[in-house]
């Protein structure tokens, strides 16, 4: 202790003092920079940490070496310029180092670490600058001293970088400036006490040192560089600071835009930060809202305006305990206007918590809505009155029956879903469903099929199946969706309507044969009439003498053909009122059907006092069907021409048939007649079954005549006549093209 | 009179019942015109040999009725029995009022059919004869000179000489004359004969003409 005091006195005071200052600021520089170190990244804070440990170095360098000038031990000393430099290189590295390994490492452990690396630093520097020290004499060491002064500076290293990591503010800063000061001093001044220089005039300085002037003026060059580092270090805070400053900014930007509400609070309950989005959403004013208010009181005030509806006590209470558990603390609240919000309370490190609020009213509202229409359609799918059922079209194993199709099939879901259909059914069925089911997977196209299937509680039963694909968002199809149908029912009603229109057209034909008996009658009473006059003519020429046997091979011939004629006369009343089984289709002439039905109506026309007329199509019309169908269809528009014409004049009851080409492939009969046309509100009635205009019509003349042109594959339809009456018009295709 | 057998003038649009008729008509002893339509008659109308029609009610273009009609306004006289296919009271009773003989239907046997048309020839015949001694009169009041009818004219209307004579500005006498004259050609011996003759020949009012 005496040596290192007596050391001290050996020096320039003045000089010290600057030594000191030189030291502290060095170390203030030093630190900062390092605390800027920790505060970045990558390699900025490379940057950072090489400046931090270039601070150091010049500053231990700085101040041994203006403590050195300050040293008078006596006699002339000079210093190796390569050692200096080492001194200086070394120095800087080391402490470099230390820095890095501290701002790196994040363990307890690193700090003490990393200022022993840094108190080494110091120490070498310290003792390689000694070594430069070129004396016309021999230097000498107590060792004791030395370790101590390594000690020393190690130690107050440790305690100067544990102060800087654990505190960033300036306090920290001075502290750590302060230790390392001081573990700079000491090693200097420690180790400067070891020393002790034997005059030894032989030994003289090597050409490559530097006399004590000339490394005053490079103390104070290096001197210098220490505020200019601590200028970097200063730009460097206040480029950090605007970024900072940019940041909150963003970050208040962002807190306040916010779709959440967001509050911080301390461990004592008080607000620290909240967004706009919180102070909206609860209705609260900015006036009541500040830093510093407490939880409960926000709780107060929103249970004022009605944006929370439990007791701020009880709930402040459970949250402070949740928050002291170190528990996230979840509350859904639902508000008397029916908001929905979820608060989530997270605890965060030192005691205080992060409460965000979300409103969930509208995401609810559609959870709900979609779990309502979900819900709504399995209803539907379950209670649809036809079997249903979806598979995949990756494997075809059933996804999904509706209670018609267990039904229907008699098979429960359970046996069902996640099977395929030879797994379900026999054989042969499951067959023809997997034929189906390959063709619409192929074609892509929606599959129909109508077959017979034996059902085991309805026995067979006609269906109709429809199946599609139903496809994913991709495009791709997933699934396959069939519907079944059962139209056995419908089947039967079909066959029913069709027996009974035959019916209808059967009695329809009857009634007009009664309204044409007079004329039947008339017609056949001609050749029986013949035949009669013929047979007594024979009787008196039998009586003749000589016979005249030609006359009465004449005579017998003449009635046999005459009893012919009465036979078709029958024959064609037979088929007016012969009910036939099939359909018998044949080409004719539709100018013969024309005039054969004008011919069984000229009686009828003569007694109504009706004059009928017919104008037809030069060429031979050609149609397909039913000659008998057609007559009745002509005889029907006939007569009711005829009915129309009751009120007329005598004179003007005029009923005309027409033919004619219309266009290369139809025909078109018209039956017009000159009585009191049709009201125009009914003309588009008048086809319809049981529609009449007549008090004693049944309704169904018409009907049946359109029933029978379009089973032709034609048209039917009514018109006024300008110059008053109706004209019924209808149109056939033509079997082939007629000849000219 | 008669002695050629009667026409029969058979109309009907049915060639095969026309050839039976016909024939039927000819093996019983008459003689058979045969026409396809009314309008055929129209174009050649029977004279007044005796005879009769047998007319179709039922025809294309002219009906039997319409000829019927036809035949009156042209004074043909031939008595016509209808025949038809299928007929009607309606159509009977037209016939008959309009001056048919007869209404049957067909098939007709020979004794209706005969009877019917010996009933027709021989009304036809008296109202020939009728119609002839009709004319015989008329001949005998075309030989009066005009004075003789104007004098026949009003002794028919039972008016006496001085009355006529006051009449027509001659004298009594002279009227006398012209009287004995109109009794003469007449052929008539009194007053009540005269009348019946004027009747006859329609001068009366009130009397029907060409009845008795």
């Amino acid at each position: 202790m005496y040596r290192v005091l007596n050391c001290l006195v050996e020096h320039d005071w003045r000089l010290l003092v600057v030594a000191g200052i030189v030291c502290f600021l060095a170390s203030l520089a030093a630190v900062n920079l390092f605390q800027r170190a920790r505060a970045t990244r990558g390699r900025l804070r490379a940057g950072w940490i090489l400046t931090a440990g270039a601070a150091t170095g010049c500053g231990i360098w700085a101040t041994h070496f203006i403590a050195m000038l300050a040293y008078d031990p006596g006699v002339a000393i000079a210093y190796n310029i390569g050692l200096l430099a080492l001194s200086l290189v070394v120095v800087m590295v080391v402490t470099s180092g230390g820095l890095a390994f501290a701002v790196v490492t994040s363990a307890s452990w690193a700090a003490p670490v990393a200022g022993a690396i840094v108190g080494a630093g110091l120490a070498s520097m310290h003792y390689i600058g000694m070594w430069a020290v070129e004396v016309p004499g021999r230097l000498t060491w107590w060792p004791h001293l030395v370790v101590v002064s390594i000690a020393i500076v190690i130690l107050l290293s440790m305690v100067g970088l544990t102060i800087a990591v654990r505190r960033k503010d300036m306090r920290g800063i001075a502290a750590t400036a302060l230790c390392l000061t001081l573990a700079i001093v000491s090693v200097h001044f420690i180790g400067m006490g070891a020393i002790e220089i034997v005059p030894d005039p032989t030994r003289v300085t090597s050409a490559f040192s530097l006399s004590p002037n000339a490394l005053a003026i490079v103390v104070a060059g290096v001197a210098v560089s220490i505020p200019g580092m601590a200028l970097v270090g200063a730009f460097g805070d206040r480029h950090l600071n605007e970024k900072l400053r940019e940041g909150n900014l963003r970050l208040d930007a962002a807190l306040n835009n916010m779709h959440h509400g967001l509050c911080m609070f301390d461990s004592d309950g008080r607000l620290i930060l909240c967004n706009e989005r919180y102070i909206q959403m609860h209705s609260l004013s900015h006036d009541a809202v500040k830093p510093g208010c407490t939880v409960r009181e926000l709780l107060a005030l929103r249970k004022g305006n009605g944006t929370f509806l439990g007791d701020p006590d009880e709930y402040s209470t459970n949250l402070r305990a949740r928050i002291a558990e170190g528990k996230t603390f979840r509350w859904i609240m639902e508000t008397a206007d029916g908001r929905v919000t979820v608060i989530v309370n997270q605890p965060i490190e030192g005691g205080g918590w992060v409460a965000t609020f979300e409103d969930v009213t509208e995401r609810r509202r559609l959870e709900q809505e979609r779990d309502r229409s979900q819900k709504f359609l399995h209803t539907i799918l379950e209670n649809a009155p036809i079997p249903i059922f979806v598979k995949e079209t990756s494997g075809l194993r059933y996804a999904l029956v509706n209670r018609a199709g267990e039904a229907f099939w008699g098979i429960s879901r359970a046996e069902m879903i996640g099977k395929t259909s030879h797994d379900v059914f026999p054989k042969e069925e499951a067959d023809l469903i997997a034929a189906r089911d390959k063709q619409l997977l192929q074609s892509d196209q929606p599959v129909f099929d109508e077959r017979q299937i034996h059902t085991p509680r309805n026995g067979i039963r006609n269906i109709v199946s429809r199946r599609l694909t139903v496809c994913d968002d991709d495009g791709k199809s997933r699934y396959l969706v069939g519907v079944i149908e059962d139209v056995t029912e419908r089947k039967h009603v079909e066959q029913r309507i069709a027996h009974m229109a035959h019916e209808v057209i059967h009695l329809n034909r009857i009634a007009i044969a009664g309204v044409l008996s007079t004329s039947f009658a008339h017609e056949l009473n001609q050749p029986l009439g013949a035949i009669l006059s013929n047979t007594e003519a024979a009787e008196v020429l039998l009586t003749a003498n000589p016979l005249n046997v030609d006359q009465l091979k004449e005579t017998l011939a003449d009635i046999r053909r005459d009893d012919q004629r009465a036979a078709e006369i029958i024959r064609q009343l037979g088929g007016l009122l012969k009910k036939g089984g099939e359909i018998q289709l044949q080409e004719f002439d539709l100018n013969d059907a024309v005039r054969c039905a004008l011919h069984l109506l000229d009686h009828e026309a003569e007694t109504r006092g009706v004059v009928p007329s017919v104008s037809q199509a030069q060429a031979a019309l050609p149609v397909r069907a039913n000659l008998v169908h057609l007559q009745q269809v002509i005889l029907n528009l006939a007569m009711n021409g005829m009915d129309a014409m009751a009120c007329c004049d005598p004179g003007a009851r005029r009923l005309t048939l027409e033919t004619v080409l219309a266009g290369d492939a139809d025909v078109e009969v018209s039956v017009s007649d000159s009585g009191t046309g049709i009201p125009p509100d009914k003309l588009e009635r008048i086809f319809d079954t049981f529609f009449t205009t007549k008090p004693q019509g049944t309704g169904l003349g018409l009907s049946i005549a359109r029933t029978i042109i379009e089973t032709y594959g034609g048209k039917i339809w009514a018109e006024n006549r300008l110059g008053g009456g109706a004209v019924f018009r209808f149109t056939l295709p033509l079997a082939r093209t007629p000849a000219a | 009179m008669i002695t050629k057998a009667p026409i029969i003038h058979v109309v009907d649009d049915d060639g095969s019942f026309r050839t039976a008729v016909a024939r039927l008509l000819q093996a019983s002893g008459y003689q058979v015109a045969l026409y396809e339509s009314a309008r055929q008659l129209l174009e050649k109308p029977p004279g007044m040999e005796p005879g009769c029609i047998l007319l179709d009610v039922r025809m294309p273009g002219m009906s039997g009725h319409e000829l019927q009609a036809r035949l009156v306004k042209i004074g043909n006289a031939l008595p016509i029995v209808f025949l038809t296919g299928h007929g009607d009271i309606r159509m009977s009773v037209r016939a008959i009022k309009a001056g048919a003989e007869d209404f049957l239907s067909k098939p007709v046997s020979r004794k209706t059919l005969i009877e019917a048309i010996q009933r027709a020839l021989v009304r036809h015949q008296e109202a020939r004869e009728r119609n002839l001694r009709l004319a015989s009169l008329r001949a005998v009041a075309a030989t009066l000179t005009p004075r003789e009818s104007e004098v026949f004219a009003l002794i028919v209307r039972g008016k006496l000489n001085k009355q006529i004579a006051h009449e027509l500005g001659t004298t009594e006498r002279t009227i006398k004359a012209h009287r004995h004259a109109v009794m003469q050609k007449l052929k008539v011996g009194s007053l009540a004969e005269a009348v019946s003759i004027a009747e006859r020949l329609g001068m009366l009012p009130g009397a029907i003409s060409g009845e008795a």
